[in-house]
């Protein structure tokens, strides 16, 4: 038996002995939801964060001028990790 | 074309947060609206929750997408498609967009940008109501818009340039009355005036929440509708009679009650304000 | 006005909302400097718009920078970015590409990683409801034909590889975690994002699986799957790989061989 036919008999055994086995043919979809907090992107309301914006808005189209440092979670795993990185 | 609608009633916008709710203790609103885009998806929770809700409530679809009035026509068959694909699979009691704009040649801007208001935007309007509705085979409703700009080029008031629509394309009205009120504090637009213009009554009103602020009024869906909304409301309610009415909230989400008590609080604004009128018409 | 000029009034204002140096308030009535500022607000708008539509799909990306970053980002890949569509579920379609380009993450180059992924599970999210093909299916099939049939591949799969740590990170983002963030995020994965029912989830593949998964995804039969899978993982075992990857609907279908598509 060379090594292919060695892979799908035991894949043919795997399966049989599966498919046998009430507990795990039978297990077939669940309502599984709980948790779901995914909400569309689409709305019609107007954002109240306009004012905020629209400051920060003004000086936005020249890449140099990015002035913002990630400071999220990523610090927690060292920051930057270029050489010489400015985080 | 027929306008009948099989709806009425009270009704909230259904959002993510409340699906749990509305799936468990189905409360007792007398119909939902969700939002046509959320819904394009090939399948998943959302499709699901509709399907299963559907059952229970008349479904309303409420485009944001589609950006009817824009001058390009990139984005509007297949967008139209998918739209035509829900309505295939929901058969909604009401489909409704907005009279606005949100697309350049190349670049979509996905907001409900307001229409400049000349009798050539209206032409404009008018051949995609119709291919909408060609598409749908069914009525479609447009909605005022509220907005923080006019144009210099305007030539009708938006009430004008929605009843010339409707006129022509045998298309329905979507009455926001929140974004009558924002326009009158932006514009100095009368909203009574505006209903003034109105010929016949609106298919639908949506009632919502706004945010007053320095520069501008916010149609920002987070808040109670305001008192001078509900005076407008009654008023609406006192010219048109009883309109399938919905109460919509989007940002800062409550608990599900309290939607479900502001769309209550509609339905006794409406009675109370038809009875006191049967009441005087008596005396 | 023609209809060209309603298309110019159009491009116009967008023009203004999408570069600030633009302010048309000739188009509008009123006071310049009010219309100046009702501008503003539209483009905040926009703003909001893109980072709430992105925010949804890139949870984790989002706490990895920062909000204040992550709306400049939002900012900065809305201007950019042609978007063509009317539906902000698709929007981020394109950010794991933007990011791998976006210098001021240079020094966190797994955050592009960390995208894909993300991106991978929003669209299982919102994909399709086909029912994938069950164990007493495949049980049912001639096991003389399986080395050669070719497997589908459920639409909600997707194979993500990285050289960095993702499936951790992510994995410290999500409620009720039990893991914590890596000190370091060096150190490659492979994982499975699928959508068992409704909920889109993720899991580590052993380097078998993900070969065998990816030989499948590429339309090479299960035959050849299977020594792809043993080659990078000499203890993979098909008979434990394959009914768990039934059990978790990986699999749509398995078409048998054609005649002339049968091995000698």
């Amino acid at each position: 038996m060379n090594k292919r036919q060695f892979l799908v008999a035991a894949a043919i055994a795997g399966i049989a002995a599966a498919a046998a086995n009430p507990a795990l043919a039978a297990k077939d979809g669940k309502e599984k939801c709980f948790g779901i907090a995914k909400s569309g992107a689409n709305d019609c309301a107007s954002s109240t964060g306009g004012h905020a914006c629209a400051g920060q808005a003004t000086k936005d189209n020249d890449p140099n001028e990015w002035k913002y440092v990630a400071k999220g979670t990523c610090t927690e795993m060292g920051g930057s990790l270029k050489a010489g990185g400015k985080s | 074309m027929t306008s009948t609608t099989g709806l009425a009633g009270y009704g909230v916008g259904l959002r993510g947060c409340h699906y749990r709710d509305f799936l468990d203790r189905r409360p007792a609103v007398d119909w939902i609206e969700v939002h046509s885009e959320n819904f394009f998806g090939d399948g998943g929770w959302d499709l699901h929750v509709l399907d299963r809700l559907r059952s229970h409530y008349p479904v309303s679809l409420h485009g944001v997408g589609l950006g009817i009035g824009s001058a390009t026509a990139e984005h509007f068959e297949s967008h139209l498609a998918r739209i035509a694909r829900l309505v295939a699979r929901f058969e909604p009691a009401l489909v409704s967009e907005h009279l606005s704009w949100a697309a350049i040649p190349g670049k979509h801007l996905n907001d409900l940008l307001p229409m400049p208001l000349t009798t050539e935007a209206l032409a404009l309007v008018c051949e995609r109501v119709e291919r909408a509705q060609a598409r749908l085979g069914r009525q479609i409703l447009l909605e005022n818009v509220s907005s923080h700009l006019r144009f210099a080029a305007d030539r009708l008031t938006e009430a004008e340039f929605l009843e010339r629509l409707r006129q022509r394309t045998g298309c329905g009205l979507l009455l926001d009355v929140n974004n009558l009120y924002v326009n009158q504090c932006n514009h100095d637009e009368d909203a009574v005036e505006a209903m003034t213009a109105l010929l016949s009554a609106p298919a639908e009103i949506h009632l919502a929440g706004h945010l007053v602020t320095e520069d501008s009024v916010v149609d920002h869906h987070g808040d109670h509708v305001a008192e001078p909304v509900w005076a407008l409301f009654r008023e609406a309610v006192r010219r048109f009679g009883e309109v399938p009415t919905l109460i919509e909230w989007d940002t800062d989400i409550p608990a599900l009650e309290v939607l479900v008590a502001e769309a209550d609080k509609a339905r006794d604004f409406a009675t109370r304000t038809l009875s006191a009128d049967a009441h005087c018409d008596g005396c | 006005m023609a209809a060209d000029e309603l298309a110019a009034i159009q491009r116009r204002m967008a023009g203004g909302l999408l570069d600030t140096e633009a302010d048309p308030v000739e188009l509008f009535r009123g006071p310049p400097a009010a219309t100046a500022k009702c501008l503003a607000l539209y483009r905040g708008n926009l703003t909001a718009n893109w980072h709430r539509a992105l925010a949804g799909a890139y949870p984790v990306v989002e706490a990895l920078v920062g909000e204040s970053f992550f709306h400049a980002l939002a900012r900065r890949y809305g201007r950019s970015h042609d978007y063509r569509e009317g539906d902000l579920n698709r929007f981020g379609a394109a950010l794991p590409d933007f990011l791998a380009d976006f210098e001021p993450l240079a020094g966190q180059p797994y955050i592009g990683d960390v995208a894909r992924l993300e991106w991978a599970l929003h669209v299982a999210h919102y994909g399709s409801d086909a029912v994938p093909m069950t164990l007493a299916e495949l049980a049912s099939l001639d096991p003389q034909s399986l080395a050669d049939a070719r497997i589908r591949l459920h639409p909600n799969v997707t194979l993500v590889a990285s050289a960095w740590a993702i499936g951790r990170i992510w994995r410290a983002h999500q409620p009720a975690a039990t893991e914590t963030l890596p000190s370091d995020p060096r150190g490659s994965c492979r994982l499975i994002v699928h959508r068992p029912r409704w909920r889109a989830e993720c899991r580590d593949a052993t380097g078998g699986e993900f070969a065998a998964l990816q030989s499948l995804a590429q339309g090479d039969c299960l035959g050849d799957a299977l020594e792809r899978a043993a080659a990078v993982q000499p203890d993979f075992d098909p008979g434990d790989a394959i009914p768990r990857w039934l059990e978790e609907g990986l699999w749509l279908a398995a078409t048998p061989p054609t005649r002339q598509g049968e091995r000698p």
